[in-house]
């Protein structure tokens, strides 16, 4: 149970800085098609989308297995 | 031709051909290059008109979908709440169902965010949308394959031989590994020429979902795709306003034609198969790469 929140966790706190990064003008955003150095919106969204998937799935595993007497 | 009237043209093309396991964004290339429309898709107002035919058509498969998708969140709001996916919380499984459209959506939203406009850059040309339609016509016609040899090993298996007996499996009976492998048949569709709805039928019958519900997975799960990818370049029709009147004719037409084949799709898929589409492709496909081939090397002139 433990360790599906840590891996959940660590997925979301690696999204969440990957949004913040994208989201933030003036650095230098790889894997963009437009100006790499201007806010990409879309790119935010994703990742912080992504966060929330990982902090749910990670609830949804840890339910899923039985506790450990 | 004057502008109104072939943004109508693309948009019917647009509204029917996104459902159609026959390629959208294929047809959005080799349409325009076979009318010598290219100034259409170079010129700025593009954007408008692609966003308004995004919103139109993921407004129509809402629309069709409306008691699925009250459904669908009413249940993910509970599994959410409750953190399990268990009878008590989510006795018809509407909830996992959500779950298995997210886990869908995950590969294809990701690689498309972070590659589509590399890979439009690189494959938007005429001839090579037409050799990928013929591509996608054989993907077609192998997972038609595929799944009734699943179905003749599974009748054989159980000693049945009556052929309406187990005709595939439901959604909910599908695993969050398969969603995910579903869903990542969306990536090819990134490619003009291959078909969304088409991959994700055909991912679908290979993990032994019957051709309706095949469908109706497909396009559950476009719906998040095509929706965000109207809503997120929505900011950009603040720059064409003086477009923005012609476009939504065009989100109108495309939503229309969308909703009209939503419900012959489903309707078609509760006892037909994927090899019409197929075949269409093939022939549509080879008919267009030769000639655009011959077009390219002044064989013939253009249109």
């Amino acid at each position: 149970m433990k360790s599906a929140y840590l891996v959940g966790g660590a997925l979301a706190v690696i999204c969440l800085a990957i949004a913040i990064y994208y989201i933030i003008p003036g650095f230098y955003h790889v894997l963009t098609f437009s100006d790499p150095y201007k806010s990409h919106l879309t790119h935010f969204v994703l990742f912080l989308g992504l966060a929330v998937i990982s902090v749910l799935a990670a609830r949804f595993v840890a339910n899923s297995r039985p506790r450990q007497m | 031709m004057s502008n109104l009237v072939r943004v109508i043209v693309l948009a019917l093309v647009q509204g029917a051909t996104e459902l159609f396991p026959v390629s959208s964004v294929g047809h959005a290339v080799i349409v325009p290059g076979l009318l010598q429309w290219g100034d259409i898709q170079n010129s700025q107002n593009f954007v408008a008109l692609l966003v308004m035919l995004h919103l139109g058509t993921a407004v129509a498969l809402l629309t069709f979908f409306w008691r699925d998708w009250i459904a669908l969140l009413r249940g993910g709001a509970r599994v959410v709440l409750a953190g399990r996916f268990t009878p008590d919380v989510d006795p018809q499984g509407y909830g996992r169902q959500l779950a298995l459209i997210v886990v869908g959506t995950i590969p294809a939203g990701l690689v498309g965010v972070i590659f589509q406009k590399y890979i439009e850059a690189g494959f938007s040309i005429p001839i090579l949308a037409c050799a990928f339609l013929v591509m996608n016509g054989a993907v077609l016609l192998f997972g038609e394959l595929l799944w009734r040899r699943q179905r003749a090993r599974a009748l054989l298996t159980r000693g049945v031989k009556d052929p309406s007996v187990g005709d595939g499996k439901s959604i909910n009976e599908m695993t969050f590994w398969q969603a995910a492998a579903v869903g990542a048949c969306q990536i090819g569709a990134l490619i003009p020429g291959f078909s969304r709805s088409g991959l994700t039928m055909v991912g679908g019958m290979a993990t032994g979902l019957s051709h309706e519900a095949s469908a109706r997975f497909s396009f559950l799960l476009a719906t998040p795709i095509i929706l965000g990818a109207g809503v997120i370049e929505v900011p950009k029709l603040l720059h064409y306003q003086s477009e923005l009147l012609t476009a939504a004719a065009g989100g109108v037409v495309a939503g229309i034609t969308a909703y009209l084949s939503v419900r012959f799709l489903m309707k078609y898929f509760e006892t037909n198969r994927l090899d019409p589409f197929a075949y269409y492709c093939v022939v549509a496909g080879t008919l267009g790469f030769l000639y655009f081939a011959l077009v390219t090397f002044k064989v013939i002139p253009a249109l």
